[in-house]
């Protein structure tokens, strides 16, 4: 008896070491809308008003010496240096006092929290809300939290300068990877979903990196693995590569991880025109069949007359990542008029005439390659660069056009820092 | 995101298989524990024992993405040097060809009772990597230590014996095209649950079944993959060893 | 500081899976504490070694009732998780108590058949069905008269079939497997014996579980 005793003893201790429980980062929410729900809209002026780049006078110990403050659409993002760490906060006005309620999150961990503040009405909200002029310190005052839990940690921004406006001019695209992160970064939407492609301009991107696949039927979607698998969908009844099938049978039959369908291009493409303000779109080639090139192309072109009938600034890049896509995407008719963004030779891209060169992060800054397309009035994006502390040397050294990274909040902070 | 209730059976099911394999070891005189190495007994000193295992861990499907999950194998080396007092000076080489770790420690055997023992230990170890091939040009090289503490029963026929270890990493450093990618120094790591059951499997040699639990942020052996990430991931592996 | 995750880490967390895990473990040991109480522990197994030097290899025969246990988030509609499995194991027995093999079969993991389906692509019949072919290294013991514990990991070849919307595709990939089985036999002869298996298995590509009920057949061809 004694002997099981022990074995027991030493077993369960192995059962309750055996398992963790999967690290869940869902967007933390306020119960009945928080606050917000009882304030007015902000005016674009307004809005415009709290972009710009804030010192902490308390929380730098979490959120670093300075923040950068941006709007996307209705949304303000507050880019921070420390731990890829970012705000999403959403903004109302009542009795000239701004309110901010949203999240915060650090995007290369799981920690994450609630977060309210406000533009008390003598610190510049009078200001903010209406025609005068700024008299005395702009400051942003409120509290975060830990998950769910209510704000209580103290932090408060005060205005130092606006935004250069040269950086607001020049054309730097923050693209990001895969339409907005990794399911490893627990981003709020799938990868390559529709979902997240609306909501990326949140975190920084003015551009965004996807991946086409052709189903069976020769249908471009966005997936970027070669199979329907665990990390990607969630656990259904199909299983194998996404060219074994249809349209019909993936719309019907197959749920992205976070339960969305697999988009058509056309319809990702749709959405970026219509329903965000992104400036560019990388179409990367994923896939083993032939005849990609040839299946989106002409929905890119479709994308891109749409965009102009609209007054958008938008450009669709055909991808090149491989000599197999190479040879393709030479054998199609007028490809040297097709956009195309070309990672292989310097040779490959004049060969292709593509308009952006995108090499990978660590064969270096290259400047005096960069300068050089740059002078034939190409761009270089260069690929996939996600540690903060290289990407602060890229910005500051570099003369890259555009950045593909998994962290567009990171890029975010240490260009418009600048 | 990586489904764990089906690992978390799996180790359900070892638990509750190996309970049941346990009522075959009758209470009988000690016969095991000088084939063992993993139970945690003093070895005389100037000797030695030896042992060859093959491990295989399944990697979360977020780090590995499209990659196969199930990695290629680790193969170990360890020795053990009986010391006096109950001291034990233990090495071991883990590779994979690509990576390799060499650990060096100590550990020291406290025998209470007849058949349950403990020890405690220290170990360092240094592990690099390089890959060259099919389009990679990265190394990476890093010092882990590992504080650990074993606790072990001697059935007769069956050891038993559960490690539990801390891992902790003081420096860490990753290279891609001669750049250096990443580097970080002294952050705990994680750690890692082992239960070993070993007894003879033919004549006088000894084999060894193990468990682990890893709960690691970096995983040594699958450096190449490893992401910005900073949390900790469920790493379970098996290892099956022989002593020589 | 180090020590202060090391403490976070060590912390239980307290949510409903910890929860039900902790009771599975606990019931768990209680179901062997009472098994202990009545067992009678083993000097030997069926068809074991006849001396202690005696060698043998045994091959088992089984198939029997498959049911698939594994967690759909979608469960489509028609999903049938039950079929049939088969399995060969051939076991070497040496003079110790541990005894080591390798096993291999087919089993059916799932299928689902719905005629009619109403989809916002139309209407269509649905047959999928997905089957795995585990080969694993396997190691028993035998804890009591005529039982034997198994534990096995290795490979498994999964294949699947699909048909809908006038389509059919046919895929194969390789996939981790474990098993863990209990068998009850016995002896018919010296070297025959029949009885039958409960056995889990687990292939890990689609995180896919099986339970399954055999009868099984075992021959103990060779001796030395």
């Amino acid at each position: 008896m004694k002997k099981l005793i022990v074995a027991q003893s030493l077993l369960l201790a192995l059962f309750f070491s055996s398992c963790t429980n999967p690290a869940d980062v869902p967007i933390p929410v306020f119960p009945q809308g928080g606050f917000l729900s009882q304030t007015y809209p902000l005016s674009a002026q307004s809005k415009a008003k709290l972009e710009g780049v804030y010192l902490l006078e308390s929380g730098a110990d979490k959120f670093g010496d300075r923040v950068v403050m941006k709007w996307a659409g209705d949304y303000l993002s507050v880019f921070t240096g420390k731990s890829v760490g970012y705000f999403v906060l959403k903004g109302g006005l009542l009795d000239s006092v701004v309110f901010l309620e949203g999240y915060w999150r650090y995007q290369n961990s799981t920690e994450t929290g609630l977060a309210q503040m406000i533009v008390p009405r003598d610190e510049g909200g009078r200001y903010v809300v209406g025609d005068t002029a700024r008299t005395g310190t702009l400051r942003i005052r409120g509290n975060v939290g830990s998950g769910n839990g209510v704000p209580d940690q103290p932090v408060v921004f005060r205005y130092e300068r606006p935004i250069t406006p040269s950086l607001l001019t020049k054309k730097f695209q923050i693209i990001a990877h895969r339409a907005g992160g990794r399911t490893s970064d627990h981003i709020p939407a799938s990868e390559n979903s529709v979902e997240l492609i609306k909501i990326t301009e949140r975190f920084g991107s003015t551009g965004i990196e996807i991946d086409v696949r052709l189903t069976k039927d020769k249908v471009p979607v966005l997936y970027h693995d070669g199979g329907l698998n665990l990390r990607l969908t969630q656990k259904g009844p199909m299983v194998g590569p996404v060219e074994e099938y249809t349209l019909a049978e993936l719309k019907s039959f197959v749920w992205l991880i976070n339960g969305e369908r697999i988009p058509t291009l056309e319809e990702a493409l749709d959405a970026v025109v219509t329903q965000t303000n992104l400036k560019f779109v990388w179409m990367d080639t994923k896939t083993e069949q032939s005849g990609v090139i040839t299946a989106y192309v002409p929905i890119a072109q479709k994308a891109l007359q749409k965009a102009a009938s609209m007054g958008r600034d938008l450009e669709i890049c055909a991808g090149i990542p491989t000599q197999e896509v190479l040879d393709e995407f030479l054998a199609y008719p007028n490809y040297q008029s097709v956009p195309s963004l070309c990672e292989l030779t310097p040779d490959n891209v004049r060969a292709v005439n593509a308009r952006v060169w995108g090499p990978r992060w660590t064969q270096g800054t290259q400047n005096d390659q960069v300068r050089a397309f740059q002078a034939e009035g190409r761009r270089a994006f260069t690929w996939t660069l996600d540690d903060p502390r290289f990407i602060e040397q890229y910005i500051r050294e570099g003369v890259f056009d555009g950045i593909l990274t998994n962290y567009p909040m990171a890029v975010a902070y240490q260009y418009y820092i600048q | 995101m990586t489904n764990l209730k089906p690992l978390c059976t799996a180790g359900a099911v070892l638990s509750i298989c190996t309970m049941l394999i346990l009522h075959a070891a009758p209470a009988q005189t000690l016969g095991t524990t000088p084939g063992t190495l993993h139970y945690p007994v003093a070895i005389d000193p100037k000797g030695i024992k030896t042992m060859f295992a093959v491990s295989f861990s399944k990697m979360p499907m977020d780090v590995v993405e499209e990659s196969a999950s199930i990695r290629w194998p680790l193969f170990t080396l360890e020795a053990h040097y009986g010391l006096p007092e109950n001291f034990i000076l233990n090495g071991r080489i883990n590779t994979q060809i690509i990576t390799n770790h060499l650990l060096l420690g100590g550990k020291w055997v406290y025998a209470p009772y007849e058949r349950l023992h403990f020890s405690v230990g220290y170990d360092l170890a240094y592990w690099f990597g390089q890959l060259k091939q099919y389009g990679f040009n990265n190394t990476a090289h890093g010092w882990i230590n590992y504080p650990n503490l074993t606790v072990g029963y001697d059935f007769g026929k069956v050891a038993l014996s559960v490690k539990g270890e801390l891992n902790i990493v003081t420096s860490h450093t990753l290279y891609a095209d001669d750049i250096e990618v990443s580097t970080d120094q002294n952050f705990f790591n994680g750690g890692s649950f082992t239960v070993y059951l070993e007894q003879p499997l033919w004549k006088n040699t000894t084999v060894s079944l193990a468990y682990r639990s890893n709960f690691l942020k970096f995983y040594y052996p699958e450096w190449l993959l490893f992401p910005t990430i900073n949390q900790f991931y469920f790493i379970p592996e098996l290892e099956v060893g022989f002593r020589l | 500081m180090v020590f202060s995750p090391i403490i976070q880490w060590l912390l239980p967390t307290n949510t409903t899976y910890n929860n039900m895990k902790r009771t599975i473990a606990l019931l768990a040991a209680i179901g062997i504490s009472l098994a202990s109480v009545y067992a009678q522990p083993s000097d030997s197994s069926p068809a074991s070694a006849t001396s202690d030097t005696l060698y043998s290899l045994t091959a088992y025969v089984s198939g029997g009732y498959v049911h698939n246990v594994s967690e759909f988030t979608i469960s489509p509609a028609g999903l049938d998780r039950g079929g049939m499995g088969f399995a060969v194991r051939i076991m070497w027995k040496p003079e110790h108590l541990l005894r080591m093999g390798l096993e291999t079969g087919r089993t059916h993991v799932y299928s689902v058949k719905q005629e009619g389906l109403q989809t916002a692509y139309g209407k269509t019949d649905v047959n999928m069905t997905l089957n795995a072919t585990p080969i694993l290294l396997v190691f028993s013991m035998s804890p009591f008269d005529n039982l034997d514990v198994y534990v096995g990991g290795g490979s498994a070849f999964l294949s699947s079939d699909a048909e809908s919307f006038g389509s059919t595709s046919a895929t194969s990939s390789l996939s981790g497997g474990a098993m863990a089985a209990v068998s009850y036999m016995r002896p018919l002869s010296d070297a025959w014996s029949i009885g039958g298996e409960a056995k889990w298995l687990y292939f890990d590509k689609y995180d896919d579980m099986v339970v399954s009920l055999q009868v099984m057949v075992s021959f103990r061809f060779l001796e030395y």
